[in-house]
């Protein structure tokens, strides 16, 4: 439904070029719900405005179901206005000369064939109730509080029954409470509605509750591009391991390699690991990631070949739900995440085992 | 931030790219950037230029008659460095009195707890509306040394020889100009006093720091770099002034740098030395641009972010105590001195059988029969028509052309949007004189090469005081537009509305208040300027109410200039009124005026 060909942005600014998107590539399905995770300046938004034409690329090819919106080698390129899309920006950017009425309206008072004004006002009414803001149509826009606001843009860009909907972290402005609420109706709707979904976020638990699919953006470039539960779980590098949860990084070499019929072993700075995933020689150097979560104590339950590794309890923090521990193994460290009621306490020499699952290896 | 998007138009499918429209969008930006350059560019390069012709007449123009005898005569025989000293006492003398003046209302009315200043703060304004010319011919009326009111009325009764107060001096002067400058002043500073964190002060308060100190140390410390800016602003007001000392200075040979040009080329019963003109006219728009540079130095950082930072408190108001009083009277008499007093002596000369102190016989003698001699007069309509038509073209092309300059600057990524924001500033250091001399050298060349007959023509007013009144409104659009977030206008278009759509259902109505408040000023401007057309005037076709009045007056027609000054300053206060009821003068017009 969404097609982005090798997007390249530059800009030009006081201090020089700056080179925002580096060649991104992006295709969603038609009726998913695509999210694009990234910090802060990684370019997000940039490749957000450059699908509805807010902004010129300086490379790409852009494509919005069957229509090319934008080709800079052909110079095609689509007006805004044009374009099958609707948008939730980031500020919201809620007409304050209108009422909320006539916010909603907007939308399908500017289409081409001049829509009914009773059919206006049923779609309006409509898109209102479904966002919960039925009671609300004569209010001047700027009286609403913060979530309500969010909830009228929503309902703007869904009045117009557009294929496409982009999200620029329309929760960001919302307090913790509300965003957690809203984050799982905001995709309910969307799947209702069954409209294909592009949203920006640079926080991982929206991106991990409410995507089909998540990008990690780092510098103008896709990091890795896979399902909430992949990228959580085998990490392409460092950067993707870190920016989504916690991890224990290691640098180790092949002693034994994976086959289809047992694991491989790693040796590490903690110890030898236990690993299952194939394709890895001999000898090769390798990065690999392992959860805090996933470090677990040794006990009577625990596989005979995987490896034991011994340290000893340096520190507990209480989170709550977990405990926190950093088991000191010498030279390095090792963060595990355990069950609150785990008998351990500072001082205590314990072992921990890894699964041969839950080592990621990395590619860079 | 989104022309980029919308200016590279082309059909859905792709065939057929909109050629034409997408060059048109291309060029558009620089074909503005040329016509801004051309209005500044032309006349200030006539200017220069027939500062060295050496013939006595503009048509006598020729390129084998030039050289640096006109600087020379101006200097050694003019004595410029005599009007000079002149105008350097009278800028500072008038900016100092001014300033002071402004800053004690706005801080009584924004930091004290004077009672009725409600009344102070929608008054003060309202002197925009009396026009520097009715201003000083009701200080003649009142104060000229032998026949004024007021003069009169002190030897009559104390039996003294001499004039209580001479106005035909610097201090006239100075006391005239200052008084003028208080209104914009007031507005400026109004928003300056009140975003004042109080917590800077109750900080230094808590450091045990005394209230004097306070006030000296902090207060007045963080205050300094605007009312400095403020002051530069007013001073550039003044030095560019030429009604006050036209009418006050120049009958007693005191002049200023204005006046001095203008006499130059219309000194009754001398020889017109045009040349000499653009000399001293060159001189004078050197410092005028020496000052306007400074200007920009100060204000480049802070302007921008004044406005959107001004958060909602309301500082601590002082208690003035046993000074309450005093002080609402203080202010109430500023008001009755500049604003009521210059409209009743008008009204009185109006109304009036014939000039003489105000007495009870005097009263008996009132009747509207000058009202009824101005409007017998054929010469009138034409005027009324031409002030009208003048002001409502000026205003609707300078609101017209700042909206897309500051378009241009504010919303795309144009390459030369600085370039394009600095040359719209420009126009702002050429005083009126200046201007109006510069055109009237390039339209009369123009004139004799092309055979059209544009001097003379109301067109040139118009042209004139676009120029003069641009960077006024581009700040003040700029400002306004600033404030719109873009998002408001992207969301639009993301709903299927075309570009032309978005203007007129988001932006237009988000910045009608600028739009109509800037529509207003300049009209405002364009009557109370008599500067420019008094030199562009040139029989009948382009004589504007300003001039008319300077002539009448200086025909001794007293009561005529009445009657017209009273439907004039009637007309300008239900002006000043509908700018205030928008309030627009509180929020852009005060900071960027
Ligand atoms: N108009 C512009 N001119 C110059 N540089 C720009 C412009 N817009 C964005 N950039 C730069 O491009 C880069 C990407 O910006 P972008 O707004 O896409 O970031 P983002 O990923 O959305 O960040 P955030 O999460 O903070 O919103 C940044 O380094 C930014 O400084
Ligand atoms: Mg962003």
């Amino acid at each position: 439904m969404i097609e982005i060909d090798n997007l390249h942005v530059r800009f030009n600014s006081d201090k020089g070029e700056v080179h925002a998107v580096r060649g991104v590539s992006i295709n969603v399905a038609q009726g998913e719900f695509y999210t694009l995770l990234g910090p802060s300046g990684c370019g997000k938004t940039t490749t957000l405005r450059c699908l509805a034409g807010l902004e010129s690329p300086s490379e790409g090819r852009i494509a919005v179901g069957d229509t090319v919106v934008h080709d800079s080698a052909k110079g095609i390129s689509v007006p805004t206005f044009k374009r099958d899309l609707a948008m939730v920006f980031q500020s919201y950017a809620i007409w304050p000369h209108l009422t909320v009425f006539e916010n909603v309206a907007f939308p399908l008072r500017e289409m081409k064939q001049k829509v009914a004004e009773a059919e206006v006002e049923r779609r309006v009414k409509g898109a209102l109730e479904l966002v919960q803001l039925s009671g609300y149509e004569s209010r001047p826009a700027p009286f609403l509080s913060g979530g309500q606001q969010q909830r009228l843009a929503l309902a703007r860009a869904i009045v117009r029954e557009a294929s496409v909907v982009l999200f620029d972290e329309p929760l960001s402005n919302l307090d913790a409470k509300l965003r957690a609420e809203t984050r799982l109706e905001l995709r309910n709707l969307v799947k209702r509605l069954g409209m294909t979904a592009l949203y920006v976020t640079h926080d991982q638990t929206e991106a991990l509750t409410m995507a089909d699919r998540v990008a990690i953006m780092r510098e103008g470039v896709i990091a890795q591009e896979a399902t909430p539960t992949e990228i959580y779980k085998r990490p392409v590098s460092r950067f993707v391991a870190s920016f989504i949860g916690q991890c224990n990084f290691a640098e180790g070499k092949i002693t034994q390699p994976a086959t289809a019929s047992g694991n491989g072993l790693i040796e590490t700075e903690w110890g030898n690991l236990a690993y299952s995933t194939q394709g890895r020689d001999a000898k090769e150097e390798v990065s690999v990631a392992v959860r805090p979560e996933n470090v677990r104590l040794a006990d009577a339950t625990t596989p005979a070949d995987t490896p034991r590794i011994t340290g000893k309890v340096a520190d507990i923090v209480f989170l709550g739900e977990c405990l926190e521990c950093k088991v000191s193994l010498g030279q390095s460290d090792l963060i595990t995440r355990l069950h609150p009621s785990s008998a351990v306490a500072v001082g205590d020499a314990v072992d921990v085992v890894v699964m041969a699952d839950d080592v990621a290896l990395l590619a860079v | 931030m989104n022309n980029s998007a919308s200016v590279s138009a082309t059909d859905m499918d792709g065939k057929r790219p909109h050629n034409l429209r997408n060059i048109a969008a291309k060029f558009f930006p620089w074909a503005v950037l040329l016509l801004v350059f051309a209005l500044v560019a032309a006349p200030i390069f006539s200017l220069v230029v027939g500062a060295f012709s050496q013939s006595r007449l503009p048509n006598e123009f020729s390129l084998d008659n030039m050289g640096l005898g006109n600087f020379h005569a101006v200097w050694v025989e003019q004595r410029i460095d005599l009007v000079l000293w002149n105008t350097a006492v009278y800028v500072i003398g008038a900016t100092v009195f001014g300033i002071s003046t402004a800053a004690v209302l706005a801080w009584l009315v924004e930091r004290s707890d004077m009672p009725g200043k409600m009344w102070i703060y929608a008054g003060v304004p309202l002197g925009i509306a009396v026009p520097g010319i009715l201003h000083a011919i009701s200080w003649v009326l009142l104060l000229s040394p032998r026949s004024g009111f007021v003069n009169r009325g002190w030897m009559h009764m104390t039996g003294a020889e001499g004039p209580l107060f001479d106005i035909y001096t610097m201090t006239g002067l100075i006391f005239a100009e200052g008084l003028r400058l208080v209104p914009v002043a007031f507005l400026m500073l109004v928003p300056l006093m009140r975003s004042m964190d109080p917590s800077l002060e109750e900080a230094a308060a808590v450091s045990g720091a005394s209230p004097m100190r306070t006030t000296r140390r902090v207060t007045l410390a963080l205050l300094l770099p605007g009312v400095l800016a403020i002051s530069i602003f007013q001073a550039i007001t003044a030095l560019e002034n030429f009604e006050i000392p036209g009418i006050l200075g120049m009958p007693v040979n005191l002049h200023v740098f204005s006046t001095r040009v203008f006499n130059l080329i219309e000194n009754i019963g001398a020889i017109p030395a045009f040349g000499q003109a653009n000399a001293a006219a060159v001189f004078y728009l050197a410092i005028a641009l020496v000052v306007s540079f400074f200007y920009l130095r100060l204000v480049r950082h802070s302007e921008r972010y004044t406005i959107i930072t001004g958060k909602g408190y309301t500082p601590r108001a002082v208690r003035l105590g046993a000074w309450r009083y005093p002080a609402i009277g203080a202010a109430a008499l500023f008001l009755f001195v500049s604003i009521v007093l210059p409209f009743l002596v008008l009204l009185y000369v109006s109304l009036v059988g014939y000039l003489r102190q105000p007495s009870i016989e005097a009263f008996q003698t009132f009747s509207f029969k000058h009202y009824a001699t101005v409007f017998n007069q054929p010469r009138v309509g034409r005027v009324m028509w031409n002030t009208i038509s003048l002001t409502l073209m000026s205003a609707t092309t300078v609101t017209a052309l700042s909206f897309v300059i500051a378009y241009i600057v504010v919303r795309t990524r144009f390459k030369a949007r600085y370039t394009l924001d600095v040359m719209s500033f420009m126009p702002h250091s050429i005083p009126g004189i200046v201007l109006g001399l510069a055109l009237f050298w390039l339209l009369v060349q123009f004139d004799s090469l092309t055979g059209a007959s544009t001097f003379g023509s109301l067109g040139s007013l118009v042209v004139g005081f676009t120029i003069l009144f641009l960077a006024y409104a581009v700040r003040a659009m700029s400002v306004a537009m600033i404030q719109v977030h873009p998002d408001l206008e992207d969301a639009a278009k993301l709903c299927g509305a075309p570009p032309w759509r978005v203007a007129i259902r988001i932006f237009a109505p988000l910045l009608m208040p600028t739009l109509v408040g800037i529509w207003i000023y300049v009209a405002m401007l364009s009557v109370r300027f008599i500067s420019l057309p008094l030199i562009l005037s040139q029989g009948g076709n382009n004589e504007v109410l300003g001039v008319m009045i300077w002539s009448l007056w200086n025909n001794g027609n007293i009561n005529s200039v009445g009657a017209i000054g009273i439907m004039l300053m009637s007309a300008m206060f239900a002006l000043a009124l509908t700018l205030r009821i928008l309030g627009f003068g509180k929020t852009t017009g005060g900071t960027s005026v």
